[in-house]
Order: structure tokens, then C-alpha cells, then sequence
């Protein structure tokens, strides 16, 4: 319910937390109440309405859309979920802005940190992340508003939680804990000496992974600065010892065959498939012999166009213009062409750690470096 | 006497003469409207949850000064019920956009029902 405090997440006045508050409410009822009836209206409604007009079911995506788009409560809902989207970022941005000279001193790394941070002021910042600002959050991961500046990490670390009204732990850290569940139970031999968690922003599956691998070392990488900066003092904070630093994971500083264990969270779907692609060629250079490469994906497409439909809330309603394009990847054929072998790739699944029933299963895709 | 002034007065004019109000909002506006309406209801929502520190921190037999008030430490269950009213104020305040999908739903109910009778 309540985010666990930690010495860098951001505190909140009475009308903040208010405000806060309402932003989980809406979201919570747009996720569970609104969202779910669209389906409950196309099964008992829409889709017989259009069955009896035309003697089958919608044939393509924009048919099945066009025949959403009729309905006042699908245009209606969307528009909440829509303002939802906008306000949890306005909300917390706010209460993020008005502390953020504290969070910056706060931030700053200290002579006795467990691990370590690195920012690079000269990375090329790659177009796809310049040019769109992934979940209409307002200067997307990577944007920084002054020096040493930790606002766009801030901003996550609280946002996600109000966002996802506090379903993906109170340290928002279930995803990283099912991916590393996972890798564990399915590979119990497998000891990772060390671990690369690309795109990790604030560190969320970052410190899940050094929680579940307490003797490996645990590198984290982001293209935001801030993320990194927020990542590292937010790390410190919880007793992790973690090397943040801010690099493309598609062209990192690593020497070869420096990882054992190479992988992301809800990282991909935000990338272009050329960027996904170099990305899983620079896992193959960076893992060492036997070493794994393990990211969300590879779910297989869906065939009816209202299910399409339905999973492309976030590509149409919230800045995810490249999620399409992911969802259609061959992702066995993509880890091939990076390098891995036919017959060392492998599909994983997983229960979604919130919503469950609701929200698909999660899908994993990977493969052992030879 | 009362009766005899107001009936000699005639009711003060609410429409101003001269040109017409200037159109002001096209279709596109709509969605923004529904943005600030959205944003609105969380001002609305704030302003409720501060009535309900104010009882809270009466409750604890302190005065409700700004400082009380900031001091305040939300417990677990009055947060369960802020939670529970807040879903219920969605619940109201969205319905005109529920009622179509609340109807489809009963109308199946009812087929179902009537599927059961005959």
C-alpha cells in the first residue's frame, strides 16, 4: 500500500500525498474497472451488434478499432486513462520539483559507498529516446534540469509506484524479483559472477538481481544521468552494493565476455527492432562462454484484432510508438542473428505480478552464449 | 408591503445587449476539457482528504492547525477508506460514460434470465 521509505525517495506535503492518492485511485479504476469493460462490452454488445450486420467478426485491427470507436464508452474510458497517464507525472513532478535541490545534495556519492556510480556528459543520446517521451511522462528518462541533476530518477522511482498503485512492490521491485525467480528455478545451477541489467533506470530489477545473486556483481546501465545518479544513492540507501553507469546498451565501455548474465525489463518494448537488435549483439560480445542473455518478450502474436487492439492501449494512448513493432518480432530469429545459436535459445513464461488474470502472462525470451 | 416594491421592480437583467458571445471552443477542445475535468476531480479529491485529516486529528483531540494537519500520519485503515470513497466518487461522477457498458452487461444478464424462464 504505502511505498517503502527509503533516504532518497521523495517526500510528500498532506495535498501532495492527496493528489498522489487520487492519481493511484483513478488508475486503479481505469486498470480494473474501465479498461476490463471494454471487453465485457465488445463480447456482450459491440461484437454481436457487428456479427449480425456483416456475418463475422471484425477481420482487421482498424475494422475492430472503428467498431470501438463507436461506442461513447470506449471513447470515454480512453480519455480518463488518457488523463490518468498525464496526471500521475504532473502530480509527482510537482511535489518532485518543489524537494529537488534536497534529492541533488542527498544524491551525491559518498567516500563510503558500497558501489559506484558513472555519468558520461559526451554519450550520444540515441534519436529514439530524444525524440519521444516514453509514457507521455514529460522529458522522458533521460532529460536532466540542472546540474547533478537526479529528477527524471525521482520522478520514476515515486511515479511508478502511484502509477501502478503500489502493484509492483512496495519497493517496486516484483518484476525484477520474477525475472531473477525465474532464471533461478529454471537454471538452478547457473551462478552469474556478473551481472549487466540494461536500462535499468532507478534500479528497480537492478537491485532484485544483486537481492537474488547476493555474491555477483551487479552492474546497472541507463542512457539517463539521472536515472543512474537516483539509481546509485537510491541503491546506497537500501544497503546494495551496485555499479551504476550511464551508457547505451547497444555500445557499452565493457571489455568481451566481461558478463555472465546480460538482461532487461520492460526495456525493449520501448525500442526501436535496429536498437533491439544491436542490443542483443552487444550481449552476445559482452557475455562470457556458457554466460545468458534474458529479456521480457517473444510473446506469441495475437491473432484476433480486438485482442490486438486491446494490447496496444499503451502504443496508441501513451507515447509507446515503437511497442507494435516489438510485439510483431521474431525474437528467436533476432537472437540468432545476433550470434546466439539455433539450439541455445530459449522462451520462458512467468504470472503477471499484478492484475493477474488481467494483465497476459510474462514472457521471457533468451539465450545461452556458446 | 414587501409584496407591493417587489412587484414594482422588475427583475434585474442576466443577458447583455449588443454582440453575440463570441464562439469560443471547437470539437478538438472536448478532450482537453475531459483533461481538466480529470484534473479537477483530483482537486476535488484533495480537498475531501484534507476535511478528513481535520476529523482525524480532532479525533486525536488536537486543534487541526496547518501544522497538525502536515504532521498528520496517515494510518492503514483510514487510507483503506479514503481508498474505498474515492473509488466510490469514480463510481459516480463516471457513470454517464459506465452506463452503456453497465447496460450491455445486464442486457446479456437479462437474455440469460429469460433463457432460464422459457
Amino acid at each position: 500500500m504505502f511505498q517503502q521509505a527509503h533516504a532518497m525517495l521523495p517526500s510528500a506535503t498532506h495535498d501532495e500525498a492527496a493528489r498522489e492518492d487520487f492519481c493511484s485511485s483513478l488508475r486503479k479504476m481505469f486498470t480494473t474497472e474501465l479498461f476490463p469493460g471494454t471487453r465485457a462490452l465488445y463480447a456482450n454488445k459491440l461484437l454481436p451488434e457487428f456479427e449480425r450486420k456483416h456475418g463475422r467478426k471484425p477481420e482487421s485491427q482498424r475494422e475492430a478499432a472503428e467498431l470501438m470507436q463507436s461506442s461513447f464508452y470506449y471513447r470515454g474510458s480512453n480519455v480518463v486513462g488518457r488523463a490518468a497517464q498525464e496526471l500521475v507525472w504532473d502530480t509527482v513532478g510537482e511535489s518532485v520539483e518543489r524537494q529537488l535541490p534536497e534529492l541533488v545534495e542527498r544524491a551525491k556519492p559518498k567516500a563510503d559507498a558500497l558501489g559506484t556510480v558513472r555519468t558520461n556528459p559526451d554519450m550520444a543520446m540515441p534519436r529514439y529516446i530524444e525524440a519521444v517521451d516514453i509514457h507521455v511522462m514529460p522529458g522522458n528518462f533521460h532529460t536532466e534540469i540542472g546540474p547533478d541533476d537526479v529528477y527524471a530518477g525521482a520522478l520514476y522511482d515515486r511515479g511508478v509506484h502511484v502509477f501502478a498503485f503500489g502493484g509492483l512492490g512496495d519497493r517496486n521491485e516484483q518484476l525484477g524479483a520474477a525475472i531473477a525467480a525465474w532464471l533461478k528455478e529454471n537454471r538452478p545451477d547457473f551462478h552469474p559472477r556478473r551481472i549487466l541489467d540494461v536500462g535499468c533506470g532507478p534500479g528497480f530489477t537492478t537491485v532484485a538481481w544483486k537481492e537474488a545473486y547476493p555474491d555477483a556483481e551487479v552492474h546497472g546501465i541507463d542512457v539517463g544521468a539521472p536515472q543512474v545518479r537516483y539509481g546509485h544513492a537510491r541503491a546506497e540507501a537500501m544497503g546494495t552494493a551496485i555499479h551504476f553507469s550511464q551508457q547505451d546498451g547497444t555500445d557499452t565501455d565493457f571489455p568481451d565476455g566481461y558478463f555472465d548474465l546480460v538482461t532487461s525489463m520492460l526495456v525493449t518494448h520501448e525500442m526501436p527492432v535496429p536498437m533491439i537488435q544491436a542490443l542483443f549483439k552487444e550481449s552476445h560480445r559482452l557475455l562470457a562462454p556458457g554466460g545468458i542473455t534474458l529479456h521480457d518478450g517473444g510473446a506469441d502474436p495475437l491473432d484476433d484484432p480486438f485482442d490486438t487492439l486491446m494490447t496496444s492501449w499503451f502504443g496508441i494512448n501513451a507515447n509507446e510508438p515503437f511497442s507494435a513493432q516489438f510485439r510483431a518480432l521474431d525474437f528467436h530469429a533476432a537472437l540468432v542473428k545476433a550470434g546466439f545459436a539455433e539450439d541455445k535459445i530459449f522462451k520462458g513464461q512467468r504470472e503477471a505480478v499484478y492484475l493477474k488474470g488481467q494483465l497476459p502472462p510474462i514472457s521471457l525470451a533468451g539465450a545461452v552464449k556458446d | 408591503m414587501q409584496e407591493t416594491s417587489k412587484a414594482a421592480r422588475k427583475p434585474r437583467q442576466r443577458w447583455a445587449k449588443g454582440q453575440s458571445r463570441p464562439r469560443y471552443l471547437q470539437p478538438d477542445d472536448l478532450d482537453k476539457m475531459m483533461i481538466m475535468f480529470v484534473a479537477l476531480l483530483s482537486e476535488v479529491s484533495a480537498l475531501r482528504d484534507r476535511i478528513d485529516t481535520h476529523e482525524a486529528v480532532a479525533e486525536l483531540g488536537a486543534d487541526a492547525t496547518t501544522a497538525a494537519i502536515e504532521a498528520y500520519e496517515l494510518t492503514p485503515e483510514r487510507h483503506a477508506r479514503r481508498e474505498a470513497g474515492r473509488q466510490a466518487m469514480l463510481t459516480r461522477v463516471l457513470r454517464a460514460i459506465t452506463e452503456e457498458r453497465d447496460e450491455a452487461v445486464s442486457e446479456t444478464a437479462g437474455d440469460t434470465l429469460s433463457e432460464l424462464l422459457a
